[in-house]
């Protein structure tokens, strides 16, 4: 009977990670970018959406700015919006502006003081990467790419690209073949 | 069953226990610990110093610390005994957990311990001299570490005695270490061509390599005792290697090295250099393994020792065989990483008497299960300075009886080396830097002349023989 229990707790953790992917209605939402501009859950409609979570001091999430960039820019030209979403809501506005002028960031970032979007995607790493297909809802999430493989266990150039996979298979209607791997980096902390 | 039962004991002990508090519990670890990097202004990405600091990122600190990641300190205990050993306890460690398990709470303000006063500027006092690159170094958000080394133009007309080199990062975000090399015949200057700097990976570039301090974070200035000064003869320059890392913007730095001078040494110091180029590692062996040694020509007592490999490494380990037998542990470690390399000074001096034998023994991962591999697929693997070659290297620094020993020091130490090419060399005439172009040519003579078989290799006797000739003549 122990040995059972123990059993369905693996089950249920890995369950719970799986948890968040799949179709889950987008909340309503209105928040605004470090730049003063507004955006709402009405603009995804429609829309593959990229998300990534963010926040200012975390060097794994900082070195992937460039790469992030990247992406945001070359998806964009197939129709994917993308979005930075600030996790840590200690953060004062005008840091907030500051490390995005700072890091050219091409994209909105958004700044989420009630982590709604944290809590709809369960994401709880920073850097980490959140694809969202219209009607199909969450199909990716985890990290962007394998060049950090774990604290102090660094590629010097990634040799597999998961998020990237993950965009072209949905830009093409095909499955997702891995939908979350885990992402390294800092710790979301989730407010009350 | 059972083991359940135990661990539902093992929970009611611990919830009798009071919950870790960061005033109580975490503070006096991370203070002790942590805060010399994680304080504002210094290396770390973020402070550490407040409870608002430390518990919202609760989570992230019992996780790094699990995986000891940090605080950075790769050498195993209870092999070779360290100065300001970097290391928390397993009991710190599941004291953290617990904390960040619990709630993360700040606990009875009347608990807190005063938060560390740390000096200002200069650590190790003002400099008599202080080198600052000549221009803002620029690297990209985005793409590999850079290694450069700065050429240091001394312009010195006579010897000075140097008794700190303290090195500050201009740009914490980016600099990652630095090591200072002597550099006696101008090869840097070459290097650098009409500009002030060089790219260079690993060594500084050219031989041989004498390597007189290096930084790390969270590292002290290095502040040579009394009569153990570093002496930089007139004419040479100082070459300063920094490894950059990108932030994920485009950076400038700009870092000085201050040093500080004091008397002529009184104590006799030497290097003792433990190398091999006999590496060859199969592309995908996932344990090779290179084994090299020396043998200790006098009484010393070892300070300090510098472990150095390349991407591959995975495991050091250097022992010192003594005459009556005995082993000596100098430093293991298990989980070598490039970018963690540093200078260990021993806690104590470690005596090593005359005939004891310094072991080294290397490990290597050239699979593609090894993500710090620097080619992909893997490729075979030979000794050499670049990225993706492979280096088995250790500075043994020691302490001599006399000053007066420490040329007779330098010429036994050298026919050592000498003695360990020979005994692996894959080519007799491939010569590694350190033995210099004139010993080149004495050594091809006698080599030849204690080739008594003539068949342009000398074996295990043939080698003695020429050994025990070299050894008598530079007493």
């Amino acid at each position: 009977m122990g040995r059972r229990s123990l059993v369905f707790t693996g089950l249920f953790c890995a369950a719970a990670a799986w948890a968040t992917v799949g179709v889950k209605e987008v909340p309503h939402f209105s928040l605004a970018d470090t730049g003063g501009a507004m955006h709402t859950d009405r603009e995804w409609k429609g829309s593959t959406v990229l998300l990534f979570f963010l926040t200012t001091d975390c060097p794994i999430s900082n070195g992937y700015v460039p790469e992030m960039n990247r992406i945001a820019k070359e998806y964009a030209a197939r129709g994917v919006r993308t979005y930075g979403v600030m996790t840590d809501t200690s953060v004062p506005l005008g840091d907030l502006r500051k490390h995005v002028k700072d890091f050219a960031y091409t994209f909105p970032v958004l700044i989420d003081p009630t982590q709604i979007l944290v809590r709809y995607t369960n994401a709880d790493t920073n850097p980490e990467s959140v694809l969202i297909a219209p009607h199909a809802g969450i199909v990716y999430m985890g990290r962007i790419d394998n060049k950090v493989e774990n604290f102090g266990e660094q590629r010097q150039q990634a040799t597999v690209h998961e998020l990237r996979d993950a965009l072209d298979a949905a830009l093409t209607g095909r499955h997702v073949a891995k939908a979350f791997v885990q992402p390294i980096g800092c710790s979301i902390i989730r407010v009350n | 069953m059972r083991q359940l039962v135990m661990l539902g004991l093992a929970g009611t002990l611990a919830a009798a226990d009071a919950t870790p508090t960061f005033n109580h519990d975490i503070a006096p670890i991370l203070y002790q610990n942590c805060a010399t990097c994680h304080r504002p202004g210094e290396v770390a990405p973020f402070s550490l110093l407040t409870y608002q600091d430390a518990a919202k990122r609760a989570k992230q600190i019992a996780t790094v610390t699990h995986l000891r990641f940090m605080p950075p300190w790769k050498a195993e205990p209870g092999y070779g005994s360290f100065q300001n050993e970097r290391r928390l306890t397993d009991a710190q460690i599941a004291l953290i957990a617990d904390w960040a398990a619990n709630g993360a709470q700040e606990g009875d303000p009347a608990e807190k311990p005063t938060p560390p006063v740390f000096t200002e500027g200069w650590q190790a006092g003002q400099p008599d001299k202080v080198f600052t690159l000549a221009q803002k170094y620029s690297l990209p958000g985005d793409g590999p570490d850079q290694y450069r080394c700065f050429v240091i133009p001394m312009n010195l007309d006579h010897d000075v005695y140097v008794k700190s080199f303290e090195f500050r990062p201009g740009n914490r975000r980016i600099v990652h270490h630095a090591i200072v090399f002597s550099d006696p015949n101008g090869a840097a200057r070459k290097l650098a061509g009409n500009g002030n700097s060089y790219s260079c990976f690993g060594g500084p570039g050219f031989g041989p390599v004498n390597m007189v301090a290096g930084w790390a974070p969270g590292g002290s200035p290095s502040v040579a005792p009394k009569g153990m000064e570093v002496v930089v003869t007139k004419g040479t320059d100082l070459v300063l290697q920094i490894h950059y890392h990108p932030s994920g913007k485009a950076e400038d730095d700009q870092s000085s090295l201050g040093m500080i001078f004091g008397d002529a040494p009184t104590v006799g110091r030497g290097m003792v250099f433990i190398n091999s180029r006999a590496i060859h590692i199969p592309a995908g062996d996932d344990h090779y393994a290179v084994k090299t040694g020396v043998t200790i020509p006098q009484d010393v007592e070892a300070l300090a020792i510098t472990p150095h490999a390349h991407y591959l490494c995975k495991d050091m380990k250097i022992d010192a065989h003594l005459p009556d037998g005995s082993v000596t542990h100098l430093i293991w470690i298990k989980d070598w990483d490039f970018n963690w390399q540093g200078q260990y000074c021993f806690a104590q001096p470690v005596k090593l008497p005359k005939g004891t034998r310094v072991e080294l023994e290397y490990t290597y991962d050239n699979s593609s299960a090894n993500v710090r591999n620097p080619s992909h697929p893997p490729v075979a693997v030979h000794w050499g300075e670049q990225t993706t070659d492979e280096m088995a290297v250790a500075f043994l620094s020691v302490k001599l009886a006399s000053i007066a020993d420490q040329e007779t020091f330098r010429r036994q130490i050298g026919l050592e080396f000498i003695n360990e090419f020979l005994a692996q060399a894959d080519d007799l005439n491939d010569f590694p830097p350190e033995i210099s172009p004139q010993a080149r040519a004495r050594l091809r003579m006698a080599i030849s002349l204690f080739d008594r078989n003539h068949d342009g290799k000398l074996d295990d006797e043939e080698r003695k023989t020429l050994m025990d000739f070299l050894r008598a003549r530079a007493q």
